[in-house]
């Protein structure tokens, strides 16, 4: 199975965390929000209220003037008017008259924008509105008009006490941003102050932000004194709540995550270290299965050892009866019998040598004796298998150099010599060269055995060494696996192939053995 | 082998069947041969006669092969002593039976290579009477 780049459930981990996360953010910011919008409706409470005691506080003024300027003596109206106009002429672009309401005439006038004997536009005079006030006719009035290039708002308050009269103050309107004083909720907000009850543009009468729409949230409140009825919008400058706590929310979705990322990677080297520690369970698990069914077969293959060496001793005494009785058989009947019976003969003889020589191949094979090193001369032990294996017609022999030295058990390196040399035999049945080499090289001496027949089936290679494996009719497949058994009992090793001008080479490196002892790789224990 | 030369031979094997064709073998090649059943029967006639070749199998009832050839009289002078045997003879065995041993055969020994080291065995221990 393809493991996965990160474990699902450190996906699982971090998505519940960062959800969490998310919603904290939502709700605190909601909660915050909540906040800001209630703080700017107070503000904006405050500021409506703040706007109409100044209305109110305009309206005494201005009927003060008016007041004080009729009831001057007379010849003196002009001067008390100038007098009293002034803590109302709050800056150069204020202007304010006494006006008479029929015909609406300016009488007094002070500022800019006003002149005395000029009569008021009657957008004025109706907007205003200036006349008789009644119970039901409010007393102060505001309207926007326009004066040449000026736009101007004017605001009216006709005298209670002497209706044929009335007080104007007109203020030159930029229609821009101003400046407003920085004290009260002007400090903290942005406010747009229209002379109507809807954010009408051509109303707007005063601005800290500019003609631009006000950036959410907006609150806004209608302002009403008298005739007066004014839109006081505003929006916060900053949030109301105060910063940190806008920043509130952002702050836990930012810890929210930081915590998403450390308990993912946590998460993850957790499942990761449990993943390897479960594998590495597993594997020793597997390694002591291994080891105990390695250890029963290694029980049964020596129990099974025993049992074939046993059998391949207790065979050859009746096998060897069975072919000096047939020997003598054929020595009384010699000359008497026909070719066919003759045939017979050669069958049983051929198959009882056979079983002999795997009764040998048997015993050779699981005997398990430790090698008793000594110093051999790798000629002589040549010379002396090559006596006591039959050399077919045909092969000539090359035997090694003299003075090669091999540290061997005699009687294994014998067997080793005689299984290849034999093998080598049957390779070339129609004769060639058979050579043994040796070559001592640092810290070993090197055996090679070439024979020049038709080399190995390059689909055998793989196999060769295995026990029962044979490509020869006759052979017992034991030949090369006792070889190799044999090798690796001294600590050696064995390798074959086919050269490159034809037949097979099998080279055997036997360690040097310094002192005559025994090869470190053999601990096998000695059966016999 | 002619008639004057009269070779004696013992074949002591527990086996009765390798036994008695081996001494068959050996006598229809003109050898004279008396058999042996353990190695205690071999000791007895090795001590009552003069043998020239004794063919000795390494496991025995009693006494084993190998003890035998150590427990040899010099007299009368013993045989040339041919082993032949079903299992490996240890090095250090080897080394200690030494030249008492002419040949280490293993089982089960085709009766050509038998009659021909049998026959190099005769010769020697006739070479040596002389």
């Amino acid at each position: 199975m393809a493991r996965r780049l990160i474990s699902l459930f450190t996906v699982l981990a971090v998505l519940v965390v960062v959800a969490a996360s998310v919603g904290a953010w939502w709700v605190i910011r909601q909660g915050v929000d909540r906040q800001n919008r209630a703080l700017l409706h107070d503000d904006v409470s405050q500021l409506a209220s703040s706007l109409q005691s100044e209305l109110q506080l305009l309206r005494n003024n201005l009927d003060g003037v008016v007041f004080y300027a009729l009831g001057a003596p007379a010849g003196a109206e002009a001067q008390v008017f100038a007098e009293q106009a002034k803590p109302v002429l709050t800056s150069p672009a204020t202007s304010v008259a006494l006006v008479s309401i029929s015909p609406p005439k300016v009488l007094f006038a002070e500022g800019p924008d006003l002149r005395a004997g000029e009569y008021l536009p009657s957008s004025v005079v109706t907007q205003a509105p200036i006349g008789l006030p009644s119970p039901t006719t409010p007393t102060l009035g505001a309207t926007v008009f326009h004066s040449g290039s000026k736009t101007l708002l004017a605001i009216t308050s006709t005298l209670v006490i002497d209706p044929n009269y009335a007080a104007i103050e007109t203020v030159k309107l930029n229609q821009t941003t101003v400046t407003p004083n920085r004290t009260g909720p002007y400090s903290r907000l942005f406010v747009n102050l229209y002379n109507a009850t809807k954010p009408v543009k051509g109303q707007l009468i005063a601005t800290t932000y500019g003609l631009s729409p006000l950036p959410q949230p907006v609150a806004s409140e209608i302002v009403r004194y008298e005739g007066v009825a004014w839109l006081v919008e505003a929006s916060p400058r900053a949030p109301l709540v105060g910063d940190s706590a806008a920043a509130a929310s952002w702050i836990v979705l930012g810890i929210g995550l930081i915590l998403a990322m450390v308990l993912g990677a946590s998460t993850e080297m957790l499942v990761r270290r449990q993943r390897h520690t479960a594998s590495v369970v597993a594997q020793r698990e597997a390694e002591l299965l291994e080891a105990q069914d390695a250890l029963v077969l290694q029980e049964r293959l020596s129990a099974v050892g025993e049992m074939t060496t046993v059998i391949g001793h207790e065979l050859r005494n009746p096998l060897g009866a069975v072919i000096n009785s047939l020997y003598l058989i054929r020595n009384r009947l010699a000359g008497t019998l026909d070719p066919e019976v003759e045939g017979f003969f050669d069958r049983v003889e051929r198959e009882t040598t056979r079983a002999a020589k795997l009764s040998e191949d048997l015993t050779a094979f699981m005997r398990d004796r430790v090698p008793e090193i000594e110093e051999l001369d790798l000629r002589e032990m040549a010379s002396e298998v090559l006596q006591s294996t039959p050399q077919p017609s045909g092969v000539a022999v090359n035997l090694p150099t003299p003075g090669v030295v091999v540290d061997a058990d005699k009687a294994q390196l014998v067997q080793m010599l005689a299984n290849l040399v034999t093998n080598a035999y049957h390779a070339m049945p129609d004769g060639g060269t058979l050579q043994i080499s040796g070559s001592m090289l640092d810290g070993s001496t090197k055996i090679a055995v070439q024979d020049s027949g038709k080399g190995i089936d390059p689909a055998h290679t793989h196999r060769l060494f295995e026990p029962f494996f044979t490509t020869k009719p006759t052979g017992t497949g034991l030949g090369l696996a006792i070889v190799k058994r044999l090798v690796e009992g001294h600590g050696g090793d064995i390798s074959l192939a086919n050269r490159p001008e034809g037949g097979t080479q099998i080279t055997i490196s036997l360690p040097r053995v310094p002192h005559g002892g025994r090869p470190l790789l053999s601990t096998s224990a000695h059966r016999e | 082998m002619t008639p004057g030369d009269r070779v004696l031979v013992l074949v002591a094997e527990d086996n009765e069947g390798l036994r008695a064709t081996t001494s068959l073998i050996l006598r229809e090649d003109g050898y004279e041969v008396v058999e042996a059943e353990d190695g205690d029967d071999a000791l007895a006639r090795l001590s009552a006669d003069s043998f020239d070749v004794a063919l000795l199998d390494v496991r025995m009832p009693k006494t084993d092969g190998t003890t035998v050839v150590e427990n040899m009289a010099p007299d009368p002078p013993p045989p040339v002593v041919v082993i032949v045997t079903a299992f490996d003879i240890d090095n250090d065995i080897r080394a200690k039976l030494g030249p008492k041993v002419y040949k280490y055969l293993r089982k089960p020994v085709a009766p050509t290579h038998l009659i021909e080291v049998v026959g190099e065995a005769a010769r020697l221990a006739k070479a040596a009477d002389q």
